[in-house]
């Protein structure tokens, strides 16, 4: 690729830059910014479509109360049980029980707190759904 | 020590490394980092995911190019994992106060200077820490064009996230070097070419080396099939693909471009043409990744996965596997200089 023919395509990069490499004019090898590149772009908006389509079907889980909210905040937030059972502390079996309805409404607000430092949500937040799902997009 | 300069990089591992071993007085470009850290490398292993990431990879493993580059250039790292955030932070605001540069490893998804939708679960990101100013970490990101800053919560964040190639708070940094001497560069670009040649063009396991991009042409090519039912599956495994050659810390066409450089810097340095040659080679498969990633980039906008919208993609990986089969084992010879093809040596370390 040639220096004139990286491409400039910014959408995603929030007016940043990063870097390529790419031929000069005089043959030789140099590092460019780039805005990004669209194919780059279509290729992360799929992932982001598939994230927030889990993020909407754990949305419907917990209004069908399925789940508890805690599902929905993982899923938001795109984290395993296992990653929020490491950053609060605590037993990946705890979080997987806090994942039920019944368990989750009656949580001590202790733990509430524990979940709340780890997603980095208000607590007031974390116990019920937003009005709407979140987007990714 | 001469104060600090950000240089925009293409890929965040060997731009650190490129820009840790400069400062510490041995000049290093980002090509040649990446050459001598043998950082290409191509990866599909037998599953769609692994842990829910992508199963396919276009580098060697995360942490590889720092220590293969300074154990071919005869360089003491210094290399520490921790336990407790409270230590790691303590021991980074040590070091930063002597005006020693660190890099780290962190989570991209808590790093907040950069882009929104760059900020997916992924912890084998690597920037430098260069100072503190206002209570706030000096963050050098080789992949973006400026330095940005991070406060202490993300950072403590970023560098103890959990899941796949969890960080566990890892720091690197290289001393001062007082003795550089020019021939150990050519003893340990020889060392990188004859690692690559050997793991892309000659290895003996299918899903690793040039080999392994037929094998993902292979299962590409049953997606469509696979996942008659729902099509969006199947170009989500797609494009997992074009984001791990384009995205995810490759610095884009998954390394080839970078390594087209290498091979130019070599052909000058060994004053052999053949490389040259080779490095052209390699532009055109760089340019023949892009050109897969652009239909695969219709394919998505498209919403199709039919099997006959996918052949030419298919087709494409196809030819690609091949020509760089071709191209590596050619390479591999050449360095070897004709001898019988073996896994790479490093030298040993001066005692």
């Amino acid at each position: 690729m040639r220096t004139e023919e990286v491409p400039q395509d910014g959408a995603y990069l929030e007016g940043k830059k990063r870097g390529a490499y790419a031929v000069d004019a005089n043959g030789r090898y140099t590092v460019i910014a780039t805005a990004g590149w669209e194919a780059e772009t279509a290729a992360t908006r799929v992932a982001l479509e598939a994230a927030d389509a889990q993020i909407r079907a754990a949305f419907d889980d917990v209004m069908r109360g399925a789940r508890s909210a805690l599902w929905y905040h993982l899923a938001a937030r795109q984290l395993t049980a296992a990653q929020v059972a490491e950053y609060a502390g605590l037993w990946r079996l705890r979080v997987w029980w806090h994942l039920r309805p019944g368990p989750w409404a009656k949580l001590p607000v202790e733990l509430l707190e524990r979940y709340a430092k780890a997603l980095r949500v208000p607590a007031e937040k974390l116990k019920v759904l937003p009005p709407q799902p979140e987007s990714w997009l | 020590m001469s104060p600090f300069a950000h240089q925009l990089s293409a890929h965040c591992e060997s731009g650190v490394t490129a820009q840790l071993l400069t400062h510490a007085g041995l000049t290093l470009t980002e090509p040649r980092a990446l050459g001598i850290g043998s950082g290409l490398f191509f990866v599909q292993l037998p599953l769609d995911t692994l842990m829910g990431a992508p199963s396919t990879s276009f580098r060697s493993k995360p942490g590889s190019i720092f220590a293969k580059a300074c154990r071919r250039l005869a360089v003491p790292t210094n290399i520490r994992r921790y336990g407790n955030a409270r230590v790691a932070h303590d021991e980074l605001l040590r070091l930063v106060d002597q005006g020693q540069l660190v890099a780290l490893q962190t989570s991209v998804y808590y790093l907040e200077y950069l882009p929104r939708r760059f900020r997916f679960p992924f912890n084998a990101h690597n920037i430098i820490v260069y100072g503190r100013k206002d209570g706030r970490w000096l963050v050098s990101d080789p992949v973006l064009d400026q330095a940005a800053e991070c406060d202490d919560e993300s950072m403590s964040r970023a560098r103890f996230a959990a899941g796949l190639l969890a960080p566990r708070g890892k720091a690197y940094w290289v001393e001062p070097i007082r003795d550089a001497s020019p021939s150990r560069i050519t003893e340990a670009m020889a060392a990188g070419l004859r690692e690559t040649g050997f793991t892309m063009g000659h290895s003996p396991i299918p899903f690793f080396g040039a080999k392994a991009i037929g094998y993902l042409a292979k299962r590409c090519e049953a997606w469509p099939k696979r996942f008659a039912k729902q099509p969006q599956k199947a170009l989500l495994l797609l494009a997992n693909v074009v984001r791990m050659q384009e995205e995810i810390g490759t610095g884009g066409a998954g390394f080839r471009y970078l390594y087209a450089a290498f091979l130019q810097d070599v052909a000058d340095t060994f004053g052999d043409p053949a490389y040259a040659q080779m490095s052209e080679r390699m532009t055109a498969i760089g340019d023949t990744w892009r050109k897969f990633a652009g239909a695969a980039a219709r394919l998505f906008r498209g919403g199709q996965a039919t099997p006959e919208a996918f052949a030419p993609v298919v087709e494409t990986l196809r030819g690609l596997g091949e020509a760089e089969r071709a191209l590596f084992r050619e390479l591999s010879a050449q360095v070897r200089g004709g001898r019988k093809a073996l896994p790479a040596q490093n030298p040993p370390l001066p005692s």
